[in-house]
């Protein structure tokens, strides 16, 4: 009896021992039962079964590029994906490894503004010209008018094999592009870009420069711009017939924070007076960050300037203005500018001393120096203002700058917690100057470390100095004038432009046809590729 | 102490401070003081669940209270889960499931975002046909819808 009693009891333990441990399980029917209570039970739609918010929160972690591809899964993944406009809002697109070449993001686009019915934030659009027809473009615009959109930017560029390419190369290779296409495509993007009340920001990049011209725009009040209450505005190559030839215009975007205005093929154009400081005469109070990136024929060409400028809220300004001489004759002189917040502080070439010695706040953290080419008396209250730029911490010193200047420089700026350096073209000479100014700061204690420099080398001389300052600094970079990589990464530290908004500005850039998807500075360097010298 | 009670009618005796990871409880026991005395009857949660919940809130238990204000991208770009956090979550799909609901009901923001992580590196790098199996998902287009959708988002699949 008691026998049988533990035989039972040791049966039932070992059955209920089985029962939690699937494995040990040996029936081959309580086996199968297992495996579909597994299938059941164990595995099943996580996704689609969790309440909406939270399925929402998991699809939240993928792209769009990784969505598309999950639509595909079953009919309720893709109803789930597809009508949660919040999950296609955000282009989440990295600008500094933008791709404007891609196709992709054409579809993209396409996809994107289908999907979220226009309730979008950003949009990033690049229009590939020829393969773009007038017809197709429209279409491709039209839905921004009905969009939310409040962040768009357009580059427009020709020919989708080559993401770089020069002025005149584009031109051998577009034989397909007609005169005006260009035009035409740029008028398509103004016209709706007057029709977004909703735009905030702006930025319009073509590849090549475009004139567009004003008299196409029937209703004054329909110029470009009138219907935006825009933030932020930023232009690459695109100008009217003389650059912002009005007021009204001037007007209209007088609520900018931000104005940039740059165009690769300097030289070229023919100024009227006032144009040639275009955020002059844009810029109100609200203004608070200003590039001008262009060039003019004449230095002595000078806008008409009413007597002060003040803009108080003004942080950065980034002047590089090619001329075929330095800005240096005073007609600006007759003006003040009175810039008390400007924390950055860019200008090449040398401004007129005045114009130096009032925009150099005392607030400024990032200062960029060209030459000081100036009279004893100017120079020496040039310097004195410098001495009193207390908080530098960020210097940019550019190939016109002498040695002296250096040497004088590094002196006044004594007591400015400088972390970062930045060098264009330096000799072998500036380099032993400023490998003296960081032993001396370091000697005196008080001072930190420069965190990071970054110096390109016009020959090959700098060399021999190059090691004690990778021993020296702890970032730090170095790159030769003929390291397209290195000035392209130049261009964005100290002038923010996108490597595709560079164009001209480096001759011999990207000229050269590359595949899809390769990084066009790869191929730099091979001599059989024709540089833009040969083509013109 | 505070007493939790589970939809199947057990009863779990923890600290405050373990209790109070959970947003919803600390709500509860800092507006009624009565809580303390009686058990929390949380209907939504079972036993099992509610157990491994307050195992991650007994672990958690010192942390700093997360930031409100945590930036959206910095959360949404990453899906990097703590050591511990990932021993922890390495459950069943069930399991999973229920504690994100629980996660959710009970308000632990940092468990239903590692939670939703988990199901997102789950479902990460793997095609259609790779996140059916997963689930345990029933195609449900025909070959030619399908074809259709490839066609409409050619522009994801070759990047």
């Amino acid at each position: 009896m008691f026998d049988f009693v533990s035989k039972l009891l040791n049966g039932l333990s070992a059955r209920i021992f089985s029962f939690s441990n699937p494995n040990s399980f040996s029936n081959k029917f309580g086996l199968a039962r297992m495996k579909r209570v597994n299938m059941s039970n164990n595995k099943f739609d996580v996704v689609s079964k969790l309440p909406n918010e939270l399925s929402t929160q998991i699809l939240s972690f993928f792209d769009v590029f990784e969505l598309a591809r999950m639509e595909r899964v079953s009919k309720s993944w893709q109803t789930l994906i597809r009508t949660n406009s919040t999950l296609w809002k955000d282009d989440r697109f990295d600008a500094q490894v933008l791709d404007p070449c891609a196709l992709q993001h054409e579809a993209k686009y396409r996809a994107m503004l289908k999907r979220c019915d226009g309730k979008i934030d950003k949009v990033f659009l690049p229009l590939v010209l020829p393969f773009n027809t007038q017809a197709k473009l429209e279409s491709l615009l039209k839905p921004l008018v009905k969009s939310e959109v409040k962040d768009l930017w357009i580059v427009i560029r020709i020919d989708a094999t080559c993401p770089l390419l020069h002025i005149a190369c584009a031109r051998q290779y577009n034989e397909n592009l007609s005169d005006g296409q260009l035009q035409d495509a740029v008028k398509a993007v103004l016209e709706t870009v007057v029709q977004c009340g909703h735009l905030r920001n702006l930025r319009l990049v073509t590849t090549e420069s475009v004139i567009v011209n004003m008299r196409n725009f029937r209703d004054p009040a329909k110029w470009p711009f009138a219907a935006s209450r825009l933030k932020k505005l930023a232009l690459h190559n695109i100008r009217y017939d003389s650059l912002f030839p009005c007021e009204e215009v001037y007007q209209i975007i007088s609520e900018a924070e931000e104005i940039e205005i740059c165009f690769n093929d300097i030289y070229s154009w023919n100024f009227t007076k006032k144009d040639v400081w275009p955020f002059i005469n844009t810029a109100k109070a609200t203004l608070k960050k200003c590039r001008a990136n262009y060039g003019v024929d004449d230095p002595e060409t000078y806008p008409v300037l009413p007597p002060i400028y003040s803009f108080p809220q003004l942080e950065e300004l980034n002047l590089s203005i090619a001329t075929n001489g330095a800005l240096r004759e005073p007609q600006i002189i007759k003006y003040s500018f009175e810039c008390p917040n400007l924390k950055v502080f860019h200008a090449l070439p040398q401004l007129p001393s005045q114009m130096t010695e009032q925009l150099l706040s005392s607030g400024i953290e990032v200062l960029s120096i060209d030459s000081l080419i100036y009279e004893a008396e100017d120079r020496r209250r040039v310097f004195e203002k410098l001495e009193k730029c207390t908080k530098v911490k960020k210097l940019i010193l550019n190939r016109t700058c002498s040695d002296d200047d250096i040497k004088e420089l590094f002196g006044r700026l004594r007591e400015a917690p400088l972390e970062e350096l930045i060098m264009n073209h330096v000799s072998d000479e500036t380099m032993i100057e400023v490998k003296k100014m960081i032993t001396d700061r370091l000697s005196v204690g008080r001072f930190t470390k420069i965190q990071k420099a970054t110096i390109s080398t016009t020959d090959g001389e700098p060399a021999k100095q190059i090691e004690w300052f990778a021993n020296h600094v702890p970032d730090f970079k170095s790159y030769t004038f003929y390291d397209r990589i290195g000035e392209r990464d130049y261009e964005f530290q100290v002038h923010g432009q996108y490597y595709f908004e560079l164009g001209g500005r480096l001759p011999g850039l990207g000229c050269f046809q590359v595949e899809k998807g390769d990084d066009p500075f790869e191929n730099f360097g091979n001599n059989d590729l024709p540089l833009p010298e040969d083509l013109y | 102490m505070v007493q939790l009670s589970t939809s199947d009618n057990e009863i779990f005796n923890v600290d405050r401070d373990v209790a109070e990871r959970s947003v919803l409880l600390k709500t509860m026991l800092d507006d009624l003081p009565e809580a303390e005395e009686n058990p929390i009857p949380l209907s939504n949660v079972s036993s099992n669940v509610l157990k491994k919940v307050l195992e991650y809130c007994a672990h958690h238990r010192g942390d700093p209270a997360p930031p409100t204000d945590e930036s959206e991208e910095s959360r949404k770009r990453t899906t990097d889960i703590g050591d511990w956090d990932s021993k922890f979550i390495n459950v069943d799909q069930e399991m999973l499931f229920e504690i994100i609901l629980a996660a959710n009901y009970l308000d632990i923001k940092p468990l239903l975002d590692v939670g939703c992580k988990t199901v997102a590196n789950m479902i990460k790098g793997k095609t259609p046909e790779e996140i059916r199996k997963l689930f345990n998902i029933q195609n449900d287009f025909t070959q030619e819808e399908e074809e259709q959708i490839k066609k409409e988002n050619e522009w994801a699949e070759d990047r």
